[in-house]
């Protein structure tokens, strides 16, 4: 009887294992020759289905894209040795550290033809002189978003988090440099502080806050439209999209600052279809390509050959000549100083 | 005599046990003696500055409170296992006769589920909108609704949710193996249920109970993952901070002091269970 | 009186037990795209997740993770059965402490402590990283599972046949092995089990390509959830439910047989 049962077991175990290969295979590109693949590691949901789909068959090949949750995953998952991803997504002050570490390689300009759609602003970056070990992939801002319907006063500043009223309703972003980011902005200093006195200031407050905090999150967008959110911190892309299905919804980047940053793409040194990675990179570059993923995503472009055929102001590359003015900051590097703010976050979230 | 003089099985066996069991875990204790590498490398400088600074007002400080919080967190839902458990096998073995092996089953389908997804589930329910809210407001009870999502009352009903199989399938063995005559003898000398529960089912059921807390306080104590879905990442436990140190820090040989602590702190506390387990064995014989 | 408590007690329990798989499932069928308020029947949600070709791959790297540490575990966990009960004796009690640990480490300290050990020796994360950490503890629940049956099993067997002439070998597939098997079958299907349901170990000891379905699932759950989650939770329950079906219908088989 126990045989039987094992049979049993094992011929739904295989005929499961089957079923998902078969399946996954029809949906793929039907083919017989034997397809390269690219392997994509970026944050979940960053690139359209479609636009992948149109690059697959373009190229005939498959695209396997992998997760990861933060910036400081990635990084982590690159020094640990994982090897064959092909193409990255790394936020602009994580590239310093992935060059600094040897985990990418420069970027061959002559297989990216697309590179001149770039608008001049995205072109000389601070955080990779002579851009060449990243192009940008799209670019954003950092801010709250709140509900109208129970937030009834309009919110300017990063004061709104304190009020009682809200408590319990506020989420903030799961990530040391922007919520403490957030904290010295409130203070009047840089979000890229070094000093301890004033990080640890922006650590008291982060203590007194947090009491009112329900939740970290780096994607509090269900938690909004559930309505268990009133106020998030929140990535200008994830907004976008939120106050497209619920009108009642507003973002805003607090008067006394916020951040500004591109997300960029990068080849790993240890990357198997360097190829297809650069093939990648030169297909998002191109301006029909750009415009779709800025419209589906929310974030804005820096693509300036896409400009004219982007619909909504907010999301083309010229916009960031009229936000960039006094209060937002990029984010910088951290070098040695990093392990300090390490100290800091991690005594905040366990008070 | 035939197997037993057959070097092949022993040698696999002590390579399994050298090379995936035994070189990870002293690996992890050697790399805690040493240092971390500008970016969140590990560089080779030996020194003791991982467990020094954990004796610093401030990381010590953080290192307790969320070793504390851990293990009021693996308390609470080890006792809270206890109390339902307890009942639930008693209920099983005494009264419920023929339906016993029907919901002996029942209890251990929740068990096979991905668990994941039951903490899932526990999202959707807890939720201010969610299933519970809706259906207290349709019952007219709560003009406000309940706040249970990411609090630490929605991490104790994930954890004693996940945990209690465990628990009840111990102590279910435990009764079962109960010789009913003694609980006869019990009540022929006139001891009413309360005192033979206690004076009778408790003590021989005791390996059972401890069996039973073992398999939950011990995994419990480096739960992160029921914290981190159901409590909002507002709070760290040990686990959450493990893998903070080394996810998002990247400070390896730290992380690596702390999981020693930690492998310390968990052998410590199997050590006081052997020993309960021990006494109360010689207490029964005596 | 007390007969009415402990029942309604009872019903309490099952239902807190319960409350999770009939909200997913009951949701699962539910048309509106977010939220647990009833707007419509609908399979959608099936479909579409029968088109999810993230999901699709997730559950057969599962799958094949999952029965690639079956067999190892099976034969390593063998190994350290026979090692720990008819090795030689001097060995013993190390091997019997240090089996036991995969069980009782925290899953957090195995996954970190493989994490570390694959990255010193330069093996690259993959799916093979992830077999390998899924036989690192899945051989320990093999090798106690075959440990109990060994020290309850009777040596005589093998003394006769030793004494009759017959090799090594022979004696282990013909006797030891067959009297073995049912704690073989049973610390294999636990490791499947262990191994498909795993999450931290994988998390931590996941590289390209090696998504798991619980990996997916995470990922699902931290970034936006579709109503598609709900349709495969309740298919996954469904699974769960018949094979545990299965088990405990062969059990009571057994049991009836046995007793009549």
């Amino acid at each position: 009887m126990k045989k039987i049962l094992t049979f049993l077991v094992l011929f739904v175990v295989a005929g499961l294992w089957a079923f998902s290969k078969y399946r996954a295979a029809r949906i793929e590109i039907q083919s017989d020759a034997p397809k390269k693949t690219l392997h994509l590691f970026a944050m979940s949901d960053y690139f359209p289905a479609k636009v992948i789909k149109d690059f697959e068959v373009k190229n005939n090949c498959q695209v396997r894209y992998d997760n990861f949750s933060n910036n400081e995953e990635l990084l982590a998952k690159l020094q640990a040795g994982a090897e064959g991803y092909d193409v990255i997504v790394p936020s602009d002050y994580i590239v310093r550290a992935l060059i600094a570490s040897k985990l990418v390689m420069e970027l061959d300009k002559s297989k990216l033809s697309n590179y001149k759609n770039l608008a001049n602003d995205f072109v000389e970056v601070p955080y990779d002189p002579g851009s060449k070990y990243s192009v940008p992939y799209t670019w954003g801002t950092t801010g709250l978003i709140y509900n109208t319907k129970f937030v009834k006063t309009p919110i300017e500043s990063w004061n709104a988090l304190f009020q009682k009223e809200y408590a319990g309703h506020i989420s903030l972003l799961d990530d040391e440099r922007e919520v403490l980011g957030a904290m010295l902005h409130k203070l009047g200093y840089s979000n890229n502080s070094v000093k301890k006195k004033e990080l640890e200031e922006a650590q008291k407050l982060l203590i007194k806050l947090k009491p009112s905090i329900r939740l970290f999150a780096s994607d509090p967008k269900q938690h909004v439209l559930s309505g268990d959110i009133w106020i998030a911190q929140i990535y200008s892309g994830d907004a976008q999209i939120l106050m497209r299905s619920n009108p009642e919804l507003k973002y805003v980047t607090p008067k006394e600052g916020g951040t500004v940053w591109i997300d960029t793409m990068a080849i790993p040194l240890k990357a198997h279809n360097i190829e297809l990675a650069h093939a990648f990179i030169n297909y998002i570059l191109e301006a029909q390509v750009n415009k779709e993923i800025t419209e589906e995503l929310g974030y804005s472009s820096p693509n300036k050959a896409a400009e004219s055929l982007i619909s909504e102001e907010v999301l083309r590359p010229s916009h960031l000549k009229k936000i960039q003015v006094g209060h937002l900051e990029f984010l910088k590097d951290l070098g040695v100083h990093s392990e300090m703010w390490d100290q800091l976050w991690t005594e905040a979230k366990t008070k | 005599m035939g197997v037993d003089r057959n070097s092949g099985f022993t040698a696999l066996a002590w390579f399994w046990i050298v090379s995936l069991v035994a070189a990870p875990l002293l690996y992890v204790i050697a790399i805690s003696f040493m240092t971390r590498g500008a970016y969140g490398g590990v560089e080779a400088v030996f020194n003791l500055e991982n467990y020094r600074r954990m004796s610093d007002p401030q990381m010590g400080a953080t290192l307790v409170s969320s070793l504390g919080r851990s293990i009021l967190l693996a308390g609470l839902s080890t006792i809270l296992c206890m109390l339902i458990g307890f009942p639930l096998a008693l209920f099983l073995v005494f009264r419920a006769g023929r339906f016993r092996s029907v919901l002996f089953f029942l209890l251990i389908i929740p068990f096979w589920t991905n668990f994941l997804i039951r903490t899932y589930a526990w999202m959707i329910i807890l939720s201010d909108n969610g299933w519970l809210n809706h259906m207290l407001e349709k019952i007219g009870f709560q003009p406000q609704s309940l706040h249970l999502l990411f609090t630490p009352q929605a991490v104790l009903i994930g954890m004693v949710y996940n945990y209690l199989p465990y628990m009840a399938m111990s102590l279910y063995v435990s009764v079962e193996k109960l010789d009913t005559k003694l609980l006869e003898a019990g009540a022929d000398l006139g001891a009413g249920p309360v005192k033979r529960f206690f004076q009778i089912t408790l003590p021989l059921c005791f390996p059972g109970l401890i069996a039973g807390s073992i398999m939950v306080f011990i995994p419990a104590l480096g739960e992160f993952v029921i914290p981190d879905i159901l409590g909002g990442g507002t709070s760290l436990y040990v686990g959450n901070l493990l893998a903070q140190q080394f996810l998002t820090v990247r400070n390896w040989p730290f992380g690596s002091a702390l999981s020693v602590v930690l492998i310390l702190f968990i052998g410590l506390c199997l050590w006081v269970f052997e020993k309960v387990t021990k006494g109360q064995t010689e207490d029964l014989l005596a | 009186m007390s007969k009415v408590i402990s029942l309604i007690g009872v019903i309490l329990v099952y239902a807190f037990l319960f409350l999770p798989m009939v909200v997913l499932v009951s949701l699962s069928f539910n048309s509106a795209p977010r939220g647990v308020i009833w707007q419509g029947f609908t399979t959608d949600w099936y479909t579409k997740l029968f088109d999810d070709v993230a999901i699709l791959e997730a559950l057969s790297n599962s799958l094949e993770i999952a029965f690639a540490a079956t067999i190892t575990s099976a034969v390593f966990g063998l190994a350290v059965g026979l090692a720990m009960t008819r090795g030689p004796v001097r060995g013993r009690f190390v091997l019997q402490k240090m089996a036991s640990l995969p069980i009782f480490l925290p899953e957090i300290v195995q996954g970190l402590s493989l994490l570390c050990f694959f990255v010193w020796l330069s093996i690259p994360l993959g799916k093979l990283s992830v077999i390998i950490a899924h036989t690192a503890f899945g051989t320990a629940y093999v090798a106690t599972l075959v440990r109990s049956r060994l020290v309850a099993m009777d040596s005589m067997l093998e003394e006769a046949a030793s004494d009759l002439g017959a090799g090594r070998w022979t004696i282990l597939l013909k006797i030891t092995l067959p009297q073995l098997w049912p704690a073989m079958v049973s610390g294999m299907l636990m490791v499947f089990t262990l191994s498909f349901d795993d999450f931290i170990v994988s998390f931590f000891t996941a590289g390209v390509g090696a998504t798991t379905l619980p990996l997916k699932i995470y990922s699902m759950l931290k970034f936006g959830v579709s109503p598609s989650v709900n349709a495969l939770s309740a298919l996954i329950l469904c699974a769960s439910l018949v094979l545990v079906t299965l088990a405990f219908w062969n059990q009571n088989r057994k049991n009836a047989g046995a007793s009549s």
